[in-house]
């Protein structure tokens, strides 16, 4: 990143190559959308170049600073597009579950993303961050600009809230073995 | 049971935290929560369940297979065009010796140039005494037309 500060483009083309796809995969898994993810994702990186002196290693890691960057593109961009946004839910809601019959491996997982999609947006990127970016709560607290504390509540309560929305799926679904003791 | 034994209210919050994999919990909240599952059926329940929501999760957001070439082609594309336009600060401070004088001269003096006029401007300074000539000499040329019919 020193070096891209110093505006070498190969440098941030290793960059580029480094944190593309993780920060693609995060993009997709809280807008839900393959092109807005490349949209948000490409702006990103255009803003990671030109605001390269901005970055100050000793205050913030560079994947939180991209990722912060990124979450507030989407979000903006989501703002922007809201009432197309808004129908999709709306649609998505229609498709809505059905406990009374066999719930096949794709409905489950249907239900699944509409229970994400209607997450509000910090709880969904909390929960993103944590359970699929693998990043650890502080790294992901700062992404969101929260107290680890304010991460681990939204967490909770985006999990609460899934679990109650897909209780019946929690119930049937097949589970594997619980940890013992060592 | 141990004074540092987790209680079941606590291992809920802790599995609402932090999930099932119990490698993401803190040290100790973890071996705690090792011996509460291996004793309580209602823990394994609670366990049983966690970990089936995130099972769930994995299937419903895998990770993206599709190849990030076409966008990373994109964001360098980009990244040229821009390098290769000069940003106003650059202009301004490129260029030969000679011309870089100039060349900031006519950025700041529009500059100036408003600023005076800006401050010069008095909102409601006209006087009475040329209202009113202005409003007689519109008169005179209406006298003059009527004067004329």
């Amino acid at each position: 990143m020193a070096q891209v500060q110093r505006r070498d483009q190969e440098a941030f083309t290793r960059l580029l190559d480094r944190h593309l796809a993780g920060l693609r995969n995060f993009l997709i898994r809280t807008t839900g959308n393959a092109a807005d993810a490349d949209e948000v994702a490409q702006e990103a990186f255009l803003r990671i170049w030109s605001h390269a002196k901005n970055w100050q290693p000793d205050r913030v890691r560079f994947t939180t600073w991209l990722f912060r960057i990124a979450r507030n593109l989407a979000i903006d961009r989501h703002r922007k597009h809201r009432e197309t946004n808004d129908e999709n839910l709306e649609q998505v809601v229609d498709d809505a579950p059905d406990t009374g019959h066999t719930i096949d491996a794709e409905r489950r997982r249907k239900m699944m993303q509409n229970a994400i999609a209607h997450l509000p947006e910090r709880q969904r990127t909390a929960l993103v961050l944590c359970h699929f970016d693998g990043m650890s709560n502080p790294d992901a607290a700062a992404v969101l600009e929260i107290t680890v504390e304010a991460l681990e509540s939204l967490l909770a309560r985006a999990r609460r809230t899934l679990k109650n929305a897909l209780r019946p799926l929690l119930e049937t679904h097949e589970t594997q073995p619980c940890p013992t003791t060592r | 049971m141990p004074d540092n034994a987790m209680t079941l209210a606590e291992f809920e919050a802790h599995l609402d935290r932090y999930g099932a994999e119990l490698d993401r919990w803190p040290v100790e909240p973890a071996s705690q929560a090792k011996r509460l599952v291996a004793e309580s059926s209602a823990a394994r329940s609670l366990f049983a369940e966690s970990r089936a929501l995130d099972t769930l999760l994995e299937d419903a957001l895998p990770a993206a297979t599709l190849s990030t070439g076409a966008v990373r082609s994109r964001i360098l594309a980009a990244l040229a065009e821009q390098a290769a336009k000069p940003g106003v600060f650059a202009w301004l401070t490129s260029g030969s010796r000679l011309l870089r004088p100039v060349a900031i001269a006519a950025a700041i003096i529009p500059l100036i140039l408003g600023y005076a006029i800006g401050v010069g401007y008095q909102p409601g300074g006209v006087s009475e005494e040329l209202v009113s000539d202005v409003s007689l000499f519109a008169f005179v040329d209406y006298e003059v037309y009527s004067d004329a019919d």
